[in-house]
């Protein structure tokens, strides 16, 4: 059995790399926008790079946020990246309900008129 | 569907005269079967020269069929979409087919349709773009709930901070517009609970707005839509809408208006 620290190694680095390529076959298989999906590639990317390269890298990021514990650094960067791509959401749900709105409106607009002429064809034809 | 009457109106126009404004009343209607009828009934009987449009917005009832038995032309929404979406949707009718004015009549009943000439000759006869029929400006006998009027008291007296006017009944749904509130309205218009806001928004635009007083009734039938948990959200997210709004780029309203000479 590998040691507590070489497993939490493992997990937090293949992890992110895991889920970073899940999204990418997501995207090929044309289940995920290219548009949608980069936050979630920048939120594992960025994840994996610092697990990866945690004594250049993970290590410096925490001591200039001024976390004396590095691995929580892991947590507060994955959780604000994590809002972001939520963010995003609500973005794009405002933006799809005021499209869905505006067909809403334009649909009942044309039954009106289609009511409307097909009222006229009608008495046309009796003449 | 409204009469063909530009032509007309190009007549008249070269003959010196002023043609009859084109009126249209907009009924919003969401599950109204009980008492929508009463209401256009009532409406034709007021402004018998007026077009009826009702926004059916998404009704599970008979509203729609209602409406139409009744003589009115009927814009169905396929789903519900909340009351300013479903105005916006009668202004947006209004602006395409050319009125010049619009009036709001709720399909519960509230409103009273004999006081639609009162709104109409104000807003003629006024500076006024934009006239509102207001439950407190003379004591009628509508009794409000306690704490209901409560949040109107907070609602007026922002508003009327804002606006520098005193605005009596901001959540009246009684309304009647000209041309150029009717663009603005079709072009922008809050989604839900949109009464206090568009108050605040028409005098950004630069729109004139003006009180009178009507009398309210307690709905006929269906059901009222307001829960306590309901109006607290009312009340949060009409004021955050009004402050935001403050926050954005003066609107403008834009267009010519009719007026009797």
């Amino acid at each position: 059995m590998l040691s507590e620290i070489a497993r939490v190694e493992i997990l937090m680095t293949a992890g992110p790399m895991l889920m970073f390529l899940f999204v990418l076959e997501l995207v090929r298989r044309r289940q995920l926008r290219e548009d949608y999906s980069l936050l979630w590639l920048a939120t594992f990317g960025v994840l994996a790079l610092l697990s990866l390269f945690r004594d250049s890298f993970l290590y410096q990021v925490a001591n200039l946020m001024g976390i004396a514990y590095p691995p929580a650094a892991l947590f507060v960067i994955g959780f604000g990246l994590t809002l972001l791509v939520l963010i995003q959401f609500s973005l794009v749900i405002t933006r799809l309900s005021t499209q869905n709105k505006q067909a809403a409106q334009h649909i009942a607009l044309l039954g009106a008129r289609v009511r409307e002429l097909e009222r006229r064809l009608e008495t046309q034809e009796q003449k | 569907m409204p009469r063909q009457s530009s032509e007309i109106q190009v007549s008249i126009a070269r003959s010196g005269a002023r043609p009859e404004p084109r009126t249209l009343v907009i009924i919003p209607a969401y599950n109204e079967e009980e008492s929508l009828g009463r209401v256009i009934r009532q409406v034709k009987e007021a402004v018998p020269s007026a077009d009826i449009v009702v926004i059916n917005d998404g009704s599970t009832d008979a509203t729609s069929e209602i409406a139409e038995g009744y003589g009115a032309i009927v814009l169905d929404l396929p789903y519900n979409l909340g009351i300013g979406s479903a105005m916006q949707t009668g202004f947006m009718f209004a602006r395409n087919y050319g009125y010049d004015i619009a009036v709001q009549v709720d399909g519960d009943g509230q409103h009273d349709p004999h006081e639609i000439p009162e709104l109409l000759a104000v807003l003629q006869s006024t500076d006024a773009d934009v006239v509102i029929g207001s439950r407190y400006i003379e004591d009628r006998g509508y009794i409000t709930p306690r704490l209901r009027r409560l949040g109107i008291v907070i609602l007026s007296a922002l508003i009327s901070l804002l606006v520098r006017q005193h605005i009596t009944d901001p959540t009246s749904g009684f309304r009647a517009l000209n041309r150029r509130a009717i663009d603005f309205c079709a072009g922008d218009y809050p989604f839900d609970y949109p009464e206090p806001e568009s108050v605040v928004t028409f005098r950004r635009a630069g729109l004139k707005v003006r009180e009178i007083p009507v009398t309210m009734n307690p709905r006929y039938g269906g059901q009222s839509s307001i829960t306590p948990l309901r109006s607290g959200y009312y009340m949060i997210k009409v004021i955050m809408a009004i402050i935001i709004s403050l926050l954005r780029q003066r609107p403008q309203a834009v267009g010519e208006v009719y007026h009797v000479e």
